[in-house]
């Protein structure tokens, strides 16, 4: 066959569309194969598989979840982490976010969040938000489960005799957690008691925080009675006056101990005020289950538990050993003075009291749930953001308005975590792979090109 | 059946020459001594790692480090390999030769694929040896290591198939090379771009090799990434079948 210059451009032109066709539709192979793909987890633990619990909270949520992961750029290792975590999400759930924000670029957004460590998440479903710092698939899972919740929980703070506002901004307001538990879809009302007798509706939890001036008796009997029908109450003291709620601690069955619990503790960390109380271990209870960290009470009192009544009281928060009950002034020197009746650490700062009872009429008993601590002051915006103050307080409001289930997911531990080798062993490995294996592949190599040179 | 012929030819005169078992041997050293070296970094760590919340095992910071190793020095190695290939036969005139045998292009191709495969193969087997001596002091995640397997296999077919295609456009061997490394080179490190998180980042590690790579080494083996090395596979073979029936016609 002959060719002449124009079958050769021909050929040439045929050549470059063929190639032209085949890498698009090569690049549409691939664009399908990224975008309809599915995968199978081949590791032993299953790390990159959800656990059934994790895909059955999952299944709750309905509507789109964003997961924004404040996490520095040059932290790769970290984003890395994040990004291993989500991904099974995502593949469960597909209209699942998950952006990264670098928080040295939006400081304002970090300082109205709260952020204060490079990788913590804000997960955020139906306008609710919820922060999360332990990266594990416990963590993520029971934070969506808290946020799966749609029914809506109101906080009533009694307010009329100079309690702590739920929004107020002063330092000795509760402002900050106020937003705090608006963001995690907590709505915020208040109470006064004088102006409106009767309880506004739909309540999930009462607030008495911190009264300065005297309940009148009528007040103390709405009280009362609220508590009688299974009301839930939180309920923060201070030292002094009960402030006419003595009846109130009489129906619980506790008793506040007289004084200002004093801690030498504080002076070791530079803390001139021996009336700051630090807590640093907490008995298990679910409202501290997930604390590590220290929590710290300007001016506090002790309770005590054990008076007649129907409710059954556990302790989530105590003092050191090395603690006690100052009934005298606190200037000077102050000791120990158990002749005056003061009490010797540990003390009880705060407890639960629960009850469960038939409401006449209603099938399910009434679960009633009661917070007391002994100071109010931990939670204001003074005091929040020091060491575990704030997880306490949402940890405290969620077990009180029962958003405490917590799902237990085993960790993903990898089979191989020891490594039994002899000395033998490992010295053949070593000698094996560094030495015999390279040198006899070249001595056969040699051996080969000899004998092919001598044919 | 011819391909086979031709597959085994190639794989004979590659293990007749020294530089084949030279390879093999410099790559087994120098993964050893990576190897070795982590083994005793993970020693040193093992006590600590009983205290930590779903720790690592002896797979994932001895094993995957390995492949991870075996890839990079691989991507530096496989193009010597793969350089002569058709660039050889060009210069030493027997290209004319062998196309004008009673074959077909597509039988030439894949015949001397198979004939380099046989060899990386070899050399998969070789560096898995080194995971499978722990086996006698450890129970491994045998699933894991079968992933990095698979990806190492994979990640050196769409080496070869890359060298071949270049191999083919090449009329000398060291360019044949030279160009084969900066292609994988380019598709190893496209993702290093600041664009990641974004959506021009997103297509960026979709073309990237590393990533897939990398993906597969975690033990997740997902269709997406499979693909990505068939289809690579896929591309280089055919245009090489392509540009070689074009040398035949423009002859």
């Amino acid at each position: 066959m002959k060719l002449d210059r124009h079958l050769h451009q021909q050929i040439r032109l045929q050549n470059w569309l063929f190639t032209i066709l085949f890498l698009g539709l090569i690049g549409l192979l691939g664009w399908l194969s990224q975008h309809y793909a599915t995968a199978w987890d081949w590791t032993a633990s299953g790390r990159h598989t959800l656990s059934e619990a994790s895909r059955k909270v999952l299944d709750t949520l309905k509507e789109p979840v964003t997961i924004t992961a404040y996490a520095r750029e040059e932290n790769q290792e970290v984003r890395e982490r994040i990004r291993d975590l989500v991904t099974p999400y995502q593949r469960h759930k597909p209209d699942l976010t998950l952006v990264f924000v670098n928080p040295d670029l939006h400081p304002d957004k970090v300082r109205e969040l709260g952020i204060t460590m490079d990788g913590e998440l804000v997960i955020e479903y139906q306008g609710r938000r919820e922060k999360l710092t332990d990266l594990s698939e416990a963590g993520l899972t029971n934070a969506l489960l808290r946020l799966a919740s749609s029914e809506q929980r109101t906080l009533v703070f009694v307010t009329g005799h100079g309690e702590r506002d739920p929004l107020g901004d002063a330092n000795f307001d509760l402002g900050q957690f106020g937003h705090a538990l608006q963001q995690r879809g907590f709505k915020i009302e208040t109470w006064n008691p004088v102006q409106h007798p009767k309880l506004p509706e739909g309540v999930t939890a009462l607030v008495i925080a911190s009264p300065q001036t005297t309940y009148l008796p009528g007040e103390v009997k709405l009280l009362r009675a609220y508590l009688e029908q299974g009301g839930n109450l939180w309920w923060l003291l201070e030292p002094g006056d009960l402030k006419g709620l003595k009846p109130l601690a009489e129906q619980l069955g506790i008793e506040p101990l007289p004084g200002t619990i004093v801690d030498p503790s504080g002076q070791i960390l530079g803390i001139a005020d021996p009336t700051f109380v630090l807590v640093a271990q907490y008995p298990p209870h679910p409202i501290t289950r997930n604390l590590r960290n220290l929590s710290l009470f300007p001016g506090a009192r002790a309770l005590e538990s054990g008076g007649e009544s129907p409710f059954h009281p556990t302790p989530f928060l105590e003092t050191l050993p090395r603690t006690w009950t100052e009934t005298g002034p606190l200037e000077g020197e102050i000791r120990l003075d158990p002749d005056q009746g003061e009490r010797e650490g540990p003390l009880t700062l705060g407890l639960t009291l629960t009850r469960e009872f038939q409401r006449e009429g209603e099938k399910e008993p009434v679960r009633q749930r009661i917070v007391v601590v002994g100071d109010g002051d931990f939670l204001t915006n003074t005091y929040l953001g020091n060491g575990a103050n704030q997880d306490l307080g949402l940890n405290a409001v969620q077990w009180l308005t029962h958003q405490d289930r917590f799902i237990d997911i085993p960790a993903h531990t990898a089979p191989d975590t020891q490594l039994n080798l002899s000395p033998l062993a490992l010295t053949l490995i070593a000698f094996g792979f560094l030495l015999l294996l390279p040198a006899g592949l070249l001595a056969c190599g040699g051996i080969l090109w000899w004998r092919r040179r001598r044919a | 059946m011819s391909t086979l012929v031709i597959a085994a030819r190639e794989l004979r005169s590659l293990f007749l020459s020294p530089l084949a078992w030279s390879i093999l041997a410099v790559v087994q050293f120098l993964l050893a001594y990576l190897f070795l070296a982590q083994l005793e970094y993970f020693q040193q760590l093992q006590p600590r790692l009983a205290m930590l919340h779903e720790a690592p095992g002896v797979t994932d910071l001895v094993v995957v480090p390995l492949y991870g190793n075996a890839g990079v020095i691989l991507l530096l190695v496989t193009p010597l390999l793969t350089m002569r290939l058709i660039a050889e036969e060009r210069r030493n005139r027997t290209l004319s030769l062998l196309l004008g045998a009673p074959v077909s292009v597509t039988e030439i191709i894949l015949g001397k694929y198979l004939g380099i495969l046989g060899l990386l193969g070899v050399m998969v087997l070789l560096i898995t040896l080194m995971p499978l001596s722990l086996a006698f002091g450890t129970h491994l995640d045998w699933g894991k290591l079968a992933a990095c397997i698979l990806a190492l296999s994979l990640l050196l077919a769409t080496f070869a198939a890359s060298g071949l295609y270049l191999s083919t456009l090449a009329s000398q061997p060291t360019v044949a090379a030279v160009g084969s490394f900066g292609a994988l080179l380019l598709l190893w490190i496209i993702d290093w771009s600041a664009a990641i998180g974004t959506e021009k980042g997103e297509l960026l590690s979709a073309l990237s090799l590393l990533h897939h790579y990398e993906n597969l080494l975690k033990g997740l083996v997902s269709s997406a990434d499979l693909s990505y090395f068939v289809l690579l596979i896929a591309a280089f073979l055919t245009l090489s079948v392509r540009r070689l029936d074009y040398d035949r016609l423009q002859k």
